[in-house]
């Protein structure tokens, strides 16, 4: 039953049947003491398929909805489908190496898979409705910095962090119960 | 505020479990399998209950769709040692499973045996999973879970009218059970609403909670013939 | 403790909260891996732009094809990916309601056994992969070599569908297709044939009846449409209003659901009904025109009240009962269906009971029996071809070529549905099989073309008649297909085209479009006076400039749909007297039992979860309990209190069930409800293969039927009222025991205590 198997462009190092190796329980004790001293500020930038310049982009005048474009009215902010990233690329700078590899992924029919920068992890069983925040006037800086100075997008708060969620939705009276994103 | 209730009308229910599968297929219902299913584990958020009365050829058969009764004084709620599940402020009985830590209290107190427990973490094989509804976790192994009135299509219907800038109205939530019966049994809303359908449903002479004697003040009702409310000799 | 573990044996893949708690819990015997999937972080850019929002809902309509009811659904899918079915609340059949096999589709089209490329039988022996073309090639030559000793089984429920493959007969030159269907749909047609004249299903108008007498139709389990006449039946019995009184030998859904269940011993249904006419007639609430009508049909006196309550195993009063109610409804009902059908002499009983109607005065008018019209979309599409044989023919035509010859066997099973076949599938020359999964035909097949399930593919319906309303309904594919697979429309074509024949159409769709654009001709060229056969009534073309825009408002719109006034009541054939093949069921000698030893009357029925075995591939179904006998996973045999005493059975005990050819092992369901003398088996378990859900689960119970049965005056096979015998085997070691339902508030079947008024939660 062998279904066309959809190739696909990932970020270096990740694959998706890649599983660590049991860890030594030394490991398993550091991961303890890091749990019990809370989430780490420190945030790792995950590294990319293709090497993407916020900036570039937005002082070529394109917005965040350009492309997120679930950022204010959908669920999910969405990524730009490799369709439109090559629509305009035919274009603009069709020869640089990074687009290159776009304009090769839409001649190939694969999807991309970008590195998540912010991520809840699924074990959270949180499910965040981009839609509600932007309706509440939340603006994207809150919860992703200044994307549009980044160059390779990077993570500025740790949005897993609840605490900080339940902080921001007490000031602002919005609903802290815990069914408001767990279910 | 609102207070989420359902009413079953049991006499229009004919026991065709469209509900169950509807539930399954919204909620991301696990199947077990037929070894975990013998000992028990199936994990039905609803169920339909068949009771018989009387002997060939005179036998009466009910059905009555049980689901978690989303209490007001719920028994599954002090037991619980993390505090995982609680009675919300618009009358749903929560159940957070990043809280759960599995000790299976809450199951073994409530009255209704409608909370289920993961022995296993889920198996969708692919592309079966293709299937799974985005608004709904799929809960690992360890942790309890139960009918949540499909919060998710409640909290949807919230977004939707918040993002119309209207109050939500009666009828725009619909559980999934309700949507699919075919015979129109369950009505779904807000009971604190003297309007709302499932108040107006509430407020019948048949209706009635289940095992109401515990005083769970549960927030389902059901609606029947004088019959059923006899109890069985 | 017992949380935590991985599902069988595999690793857990995050580290939350709780797997801390657990590590303290496991207190150094943490041995648990940690490691996330990396699949959690990534985001995915899809290929093509899409109009809809990330993540967002869209909810497109769609029309449920697991039965011939035709509801029409609407499909949420999200990323194009279909998530949930739901009904349509405008549904010209099921408004807004679906049941647990529409559900179940999605598990269908994601089924992750599912056949999604051509395969052929290779030169190993075994089915191997090959492309379209190969596959074509390969059945159209075989075709084309022998039409005269090809077989074609068409399973599409009726509609356009089943016309083309008649088309593709006529014109590839092969005999007429199997039209693969529920064998009392055939019966049905032929007692109403009888009964009224016309040779359509009628459709019963229950919610406006006040009285229903349904003669074995199961209305509330699986036939017709589960939706519509559930819905039907609140409205009847609503406030009390109306009644159902349910005559069936077996103690189905809708027995439990009636008002009032006569278990009438199998077979008998037939005689019970002329015992009510004579009992009617006797009573002088029957007007003369009824009367006349009657005794048109059987002129011969009815049998008494004793003697029907003797045959039919009834207490007389009941019966009495039943036709002093009747006779006093303001809006009677009788219908006939099922396992009342099913038997040796089920056009006679289902004649009789139709014929009670005749007596009521209730066909073509409100709350009663009126024609199953439709639009005639299978002959339109059909041409001139010629009718589709039912299914018993398949039996008769297998036998007639020895067996040798070419099959072809779109979406149908007979092969699991149809006992004694197993030879002639061995003797075929060539089978090729169009089918989504591999199904014990497809098994056997040299060719297999995987065919693309509901939701993936352009749909044209006419739904079986419950409304008396007609309709074409269409909708557009909600999702693409997977893999290579076809619509079996497309398949046909592109079969004809192969063995050189090929139809004037490029594909179904087109198929369709240029039947409806020449209804429109039709139509407009009869104008007002509407006497060309081929014209629509004129009201459904008002407003279509031409032929173009017709199709495509009608495409748009999803479909045609008459209104209330097109019901009409079955036109007689030109019947001068007596229909032809009428037989009075008290005429018929009463169903010996064989002298001896000690024998069961077997009720295969269908089970909401399997239908007719199609629901056994998915896992929402098999997991589903069978609302009665509370059976998950497999198949049971229900048995009356009395008997399994007698034969020392528990619930739960494996039994022996011994037919004339074959013989079966299953767990027995020990039921206060079912009718001594007789044991109810579910059809749809005991699949070779069908995916892994359906794989050897269960038994099928077709094994143990004769498959020389046949309905008198029908071309249908008769599975019901078999004779078996049933012995005690043993206890069920662990992995036989039946799977029961077991939590609930249920203790030995009591009703649960406790009931109080309620005060809606308030403190």
């Amino acid at each position: 039953m062998a279904e066309a198997q959809r190739r696909r462009l990932y970020p270096p190092g990740a694959r998706p049947d890649c599983r660590c190796a049991g860890l030594p329980a030394g490991i398993w004790i550091l991961g303890l003491a890091l749990f019990a001293c809370g989430p780490t500020q420190n945030l790792p930038t995950p590294e990319q398929p293709i090497a993407y310049d916020h900036q570039v982009h937005i002082e070529a005048g394109l917005e965040c909805v350009r492309c997120h474009r679930g950022a204010e009215e959908g669920v999910h902010a969405g990524m730009p489908s490799v369709q439109s990233c090559a629509g305009c690329h035919r274009r603009e700078i069709p020869d640089h190496p990074e687009v290159q590899k776009v304009m090769l992924a839409n001649e190939n029919r694969e999807p991309i898979l970008w590195a998540k920068v912010n991520v809840i992890p699924d074990s959270a069983m949180v499910h965040f409705n981009h839609r509600a925040h932007a309706r509440a006037g939340i603006e994207c800086l809150t919860c992703h910095g200044d994307v549009a100075s980044m160059t390779v997008a990077e993570p500025v708060r740790n949005v897993a962090d609840m605490g900080w969620c339940v902080e921001c939705h007490r000031e602002n009276e919005a609903s802290d119960d815990c069914l408001e994103c767990h279910r | 505020m609102t207070r989420w209730g359902m009413a079953i009308d049991l006499d229009r229910c004919t026991g065709c479990e469209a509900c169950v599968v509807a539930c399954a297929a919204e909620n991301n219902i696990q199947t077990v399998g037929e070894e975990q299913a013998r000992e028990g584990r199936a994990m039905h958020w609803l169920r339909i209950e068949r009771y018989y009365e009387g002997e060939f050829p005179d036998v009466r058969t009910r059905f009555m769709p049980v689901l978690c009764q989303q209490c007001g004084a719920a028994p599954c709620e002090p037991v619980c040692p993390v505090y995982a599940t609680y009675r919300n402020p618009e009358g749903l009985n929560a159940m957070v499973y990043s809280r759960c830590i599995g000790t299976r209290f809450c199951a073994n107190n409530c009255p209704y045996t409608v909370r289920v427990f993961n022995w296993f973490d889920a198996e969708f094989p692919a592309p079966l999973d293709s299937q799974l509804n985005p608004d709904v976790s799929v809960r690992p192994g360890g942790v309890m879970e139960k009918c949540t009135f499909c919060v998710q299509r409640i909290q949807a219907g919230k977004d939707e009218a918040a993002q119309e800038e209207r109050e939500v109205a009666d009828g725009d939530v619909k559980t999934a059970c309700q949507q699919s019966c075919p015979t129109k049994a369950i009505a779904f809303g807000d009971l604190d609403d003297p309007d709302s359908e499932v108040s107006r449903w509430a407020e019948s002479p048949r209706a009635f909670s289940l095992l109401g004697d515990l005083d769970t003040r549960p927030g389902v009702v059901y609606l029947s013939g004088t019959e059923w409310r006899e109890p069985a000799e | 403790m017992s949380g935590g573990h991985g599902k069988r044996g595999e690793p857990r893949v995050t580290i939350g909260r709780r797997d801390f708690f657990k590590v303290y819990a496991a207190a150094g015997v943490a041995v648990l891996q940690g490691c996330r999937r990396r699949d959690q972080e990534l985001i995915e850019s899809p290929v093509r732009r899409s109009t809809a929002l990330p993540g967002a809902s869209v909810w497109r309509r769609s029309i449920c094809e697991q039965c011939g009811a035709g509801c029409e659904i609407e499909v949420r899918t999200v990323d194009r990916l279909a998530k949930k079915i739901e009904g349509l609340p405008s549904g010209f059949v099921n408004r807004g309601g679906v049941c647990a096999l529409g559900h179940s589709a999605l598990q269908e089209l994601y089924h992750p056994d599912r056949v999604t490329e051509p395969m052929r039988r290779g030169s190993s022996g075994e089915l191997e992969p090959v492309s379209w073309e190969e596959a074509l090639e390969t059945a159209a030559t075989a075709i084309a070599a022998a039409p005269d000793a090809t077989t074609i089984v068409a399973g599409a429920p009726s509609g356009p569908l089943l016309g083309l493959w008649r088309r593709f007969a006529a014109t590839v030159g092969t005999p007429p297709p199997v039209h693969w269907q529920p064998a009392d749909a055939v019966v049905e047609r032929e007692a109403a044939r009888l009964a009224f004249g016309e040779s359509t299903r009628p459709a019963y108008d229950l919610a406006r009846s006040d009285y229903v007498v349904s003669v074995g139709a199961p209305c509330l389990d699986r036939w017709r449409s589960p939706v519509h006449l559930g819905a039907a039946w609140a409205e009847l019995t609503a406030d009390r209003r109306g009644k159902l009184v349910q005559v069936e030998a077996r103690h189905s859904l809708t027995a439990a659901n009636a008002d009032d269940w006569l278990p009438v011993r199998p077979g008998s249904e037939g005689f019970l009904a002329r015992g009510l006419a004579g009992l009617l007639l006797g009573s002088g609430a029957v007007g003369e025109e009824g009367r006349a009508a009657y005794e048109a049909l059987y002129p011969g006196a009815p049998p008494d009240l004793a003697a029907t309550a003797e045959r039919c195993g009834i207490d007389a009063g009941r019966i009495e009962r039943l036709a002093a109610e009747l006779a006093r409804a303001r809006r009677p009902l009788v219908m006939a269906g099922g396992s009342a059908l099913e038997g040796e002499n089920g056009v006679a009983a289902g004649a009789a009971a139709l014929a009670l109607n005749l007596l009521l005065d209730s066909v073509g008018r409100e709350g009663g029996v009126f024609a199953g019209v439709d639009f005639g979309f299978e002959d339109r599409l059909a041409g001139d071809a010629a009718a589709a044989l039912p299914p018993a023919a398949l039996a008769e035509r297998l036998a007639g070529d020895g067996g040798s010859g070419v099959l072809v066997v779109s979406e149908a099973d007979p092969l699991h549905g149809m006992p004694g076949l197993e030879a002639a599938f061995e003797h075929a020359d060539t089978v090729i099989a169009c089918s989504a999964f591999f199904d014990d035909t497809a098994l056997r097949a040299d060719v297999v073309l995987p065919v693309q399930t509901d939701l993936e593919r352009f749909q044209a319906v006419e739904p079986d008649p419950v409304r008396g309303v007609p309709a074409l309904l269409v909708a557009s594919p909600t999702v693409a297909p997977r893999g290579e697979a076809r619509h079996p429309g497309d398949v046909a074509l592109a079969l004809a085209a192969a063995a050189g024949s090929a139809l004037p159409w490029p594909g179904f769709q087109e198929a369709v479009e240029s039947a409806l654009s020449d209804a429109f001709a039709a139509t407009r060229a009869a104008g007002d006076e509407a006497s060309d056969p081929a014209a629509l009534p004129a009201s459904l073309i008002a407003g279509a400039l031409n032929a173009r825009q017709f199709v495509r408002r009608t495409t748009d719109a999803g479909g045609l749909v008459g209104t209330e006034e097109m019901r009409r009541a079955p036109v007689p054939d030109a019947r001068a007297d007596v229909p032809v093949g009428i037989v009075d069921p008290a005429s018929l000698p009463a169903p010996a039992a064989p002298a001896g030893v000690e024998s069961f009357t077997l009720i295969p029925f269908e089970s909401l979860k399997l239908a007719d075995g199609r629901g056994a591939n998915r896992p929402w179904l098999q997991e589903l309990p069978d609302p009665l006998s509370t059976v998950m996973w497999g198949s049971w045999a229900e048995v009356g209190t009395e008997d399994a005493d007698r034969l020392g059975v528990r619930t739960g005990d494996i039994v022996r069930l011994t037919g004339t050819a074959a013989e079966i092992e299953l767990p027995a369901i020990v039921l206060p409800t079912v009718r001594p003398g007789s044991v109810g088996v579910p059809v749809g378990g005991g699949h070779a293969d069908y995916g892994r859900y359906a794989r050897g689960r269960g038994v099928n119970v077709n094994s143990l039927l004769d498959p020389d049965r046949r309905v008198a005056g029908a071309g249908a096979f008769a599975r019901s009222g078999v004779r078996v015998r049933i012995e005690r085997l043993r206890r069920p070691r662990r992995s036989e025991r039946p799977v029961i339902y077991g939590r609930g508030l249920r203790q030995a079947e009591e009703i649960p205590v406790g009931w109080a008024p309620h005060d809606g939660g308030k403190a």
